[in-house]
């Protein structure tokens, strides 16, 4: 793993794959070489249906799949080089953990066999867990060994399915950044499933938004996460401000009518709208701040430790994160009246 | 107080049940062990022994490699019209035996297949094939059960995994499924044997019931009841009994085993 595995780009063209009633529908999608590409989505939006794909373990309806150069369309797995690590990392039960690592590997080279080993377990700590059976790991094992079984291979890519969804809170927070310095050493390009925005927020050079089985957008995390296209992107990068609204020019200036507030905007739309605005980038004040702002009621505070989730009524209901030490001692109540600053470029108009 | 009736009463009965059976068994146990050793000494029972041994092992083999990749293709799911398929190879095992035995006497004796297939030299009619073929046709369904059984229990992304490392569908089942399920096979395959080695009613239509010729254990047993040789029945029918409760012992310690895994996927 030193230095870096020669890595070329992925592209998918046109893949369309129909399983029972469910249809995966013309995904197009390039991912540059060493990047760490997310696929982020509701359980069922075909994910796992996508990276499987991918991995050359369904045939496709339609659509083709470059690697590189390279037509791997109707390659099968065996010969793409790809690795997977599953959710639940689908550890070879009769196998140690040894055994599970070397699996892949040639039986004959004997020294070169123990060299890779030693390398992988080097990278990822797992010598003392080498005689052990799977069913005696810890979720964070079984994925470091899961890791290191598709690493062994040097795959020219690699498909992680929800590798953190099945671990416990403290240990995806250590194994997230497990995730990228792996990837910063290998230089793999890797496509990673999750339904965790964070997650993909924390990790992802790019990521891709599915849902119902296609991808609705691709980009920079910021950019989706600030710029979601569609109300169901939106809803699933957590802006949870999805309202309708209507946008008028007035003095070459666009203003959206909320409630009883005219907020500033920036966009060429007019006419009834869509939007979505993040619930952290409403700031709440008790006097009117400069700028774009709507005076509304605090409808109920729910405390979340130094956050608090605040449902303000301001003639629709917004709901708007706020530091809870911002109001000092004296925390908001329902009933307080509230003024939200909302800046033009925090609302994002589909 | 009702409670109570009603416990007594299925504990009751199910005492009085294994009770019937061992005491039926036993009567047979008790009186014809004795007579084994002597009755081993016949040439006719040797035959019978070596023929049913000799016939069961080949059927169960037969059986093994047409039922896993039978059992495979329906446990996976993706065989066209596989539920029709499915139904149609269990009829075997609710036919009657004899039944069965019947279709396959037909379908060797009398169409043109059939001959053709006994003009080749695979003549099945009163033959020691035809034995072979008679216990595998009643067989080879409660294995495929069993087998697909198994299978269904064993995780298809594993194979998955193993693809991705480099294996071929044949190795990939070879080296993670089979091995996960081998305890089902071994039990599935002590099964068979054990009733391939009873087997009557099929093997007497089809290969007949002729004294050194297609006499197995359960024919021999047959022929002996038929002259009314009370020696040769009772010893014959402790074998078939002892041989029974031994692939019973082997098949059930296999299934425990396979519990105690637990964790198959």
């Amino acid at each position: 793993m030193t230095g870096q595995i020669p890595a070329g780009s992925l592209r998918l063209e046109g893949v369309t794959k129909r399983i029972g009633r469910f249809t995966l529908a013309n995904i197009s999608l390039e991912i540059a070489p060493g990047e760490y590409f997310v696929l982020l989505g509701p359980s069922g939006a075909g994910k796992t249906t996508l990276l499987e794909i991918i991995a050359g373990l369904h045939t496709l309806d339609e659509g083709e799949i470059w690697f590189g150069p390279e037509k791997v369309t109707r390659l099968p797995p065996e010969k793409r080089r790809f690795g997977i690590v599953y959710q639940d990392y689908a550890l070879f039960p009769h196998l140690n953990v040894r055994e599970n690592i070397v699996f892949g590997l040639k039986k004959a080279a004997h020294k070169q066999v123990e060299q890779e080993l030693t390398r992988l377990v080097d990278l990822l700590g797992l010598g003392h867990l080498l005689p052990r059976r799977p069913q005696t790991l810890s979720g964070g094992e079984k994925q470091r060994v899961a890791l290191a079984r598709a690493l062994i291979m040097k795959p020219r890519l690699l498909l992680l399915d929800e590798p953190l969804a099945a671990l416990d809170p403290q240990t995806k927070e250590v194994l997230r950044p497990e995730l990228k310095r792996l990837h910063a050493l290998t230089g793999t390009l890797t496509v990673h499933v999750t339904h965790d925005f964070e997650e993909a927020f924390f990790l992802g050079d790019r990521m891709g938004v599915m849902e119902g089985g296609q991808l609705r957008q691709v980009g920079p995390p910021a950019e989706v996460f600030n710029r979601p296209v569609s109300p169901g992107v939106a809803r699933f990068v957590g802006a949870e401000n999805i309202l309708k609204g209507h946008v008028a020019e007035e003095k070459e200036k666009k203003y959206l009518h909320l409630g009883s507030a005219s907020l500033e905007v920036e966009t060429d739309k007019s006419g009834e709208v869509e939007f979505s605005i993040r619930p952290e980038q409403i700031r709440v004040y008790p006097t009117a701040p400069p700028g774009n702002y709507s005076r509304g009621k605090v409808l109920a505070v729910h405390p979340k430790g130094l956050i608090s989730r605040v449902i303000i009524d301001v003639g629709v209901t917004l709901v708007a994160l706020v530091e809870t030490r911002t109001w000092g001692q004296a925390l908001l109540a329902p009933g307080d009246t509230v003024y939200c600053s909302i800046p033009p470029e925090a609302i994002n108009i589909f | 107080m009702g409670g109570r009736f009603f416990r007594f009463g299925n504990a009751l009965i199910t005492y009085a049940l294994a009770l019937f059976i061992v005491a039926t068994v036993g009567a047979v146990l008790i009186r014809g062990v004795p007579r084994i050793p002597a009755a081993l000494k016949s040439p006719e029972l040797l035959f019978a022994l070596r023929l049913s041994l000799f016939t069961s092992l080949i059927s169960t083999v037969l059986a093994f490699f047409v039922a896993l990749p039978a059992a495979y293709s329906l446990a996976r799911g993706n065989l066209p019209g596989g539920r029709v398929v499915a139904d149609l190879l269990r009829i075997p095992l609710n036919l009657p035996p004899i039944a069965s035995g019947v279709a396959l006497l037909l379908f060797f004796g009398t169409t043109r297949l059939g001959r053709a297939l006994a003009n080749l030299g695979l003549e099945f009619v009163f033959t020691v094939p035809g034995i072979i073929l008679a216990q595998f046709f009643v067989n080879v369904p409660a294995l495929i059960t069993v087998l697909k059984g198994a299978l269904e229990t064993t995780d298809q992304r594993l194979e998955n995994v193993a693809r991705t490392l480099g294996c071929t569908p044949a190795q990939a089942f070879l080296r993670v499924t089979l091995p996960l399920i081998r305890n089902s096979v071994l039990a599935g395959l002590i099964l068979t044997w054990g009733k391939a080695l009873g087997e009557f009613g099929a093997v007497l239509m089809l290969a007949g019931a002729t004294r050194f010729k297609t006499e197995t254990l359960p024919v021999s047993l047959y022929l002996s009841l038929a002259t009314g040789d009370l020696e040769a029945l009772l010893a014959t029918a402790s074998l078939l009994i002892l041989i029974a409760l031994f692939s019973l012992a082997i098949f059930e310690r296999a299934r425990i085993k396979l519990d105690e895994r637990g964790t198959i996927s």
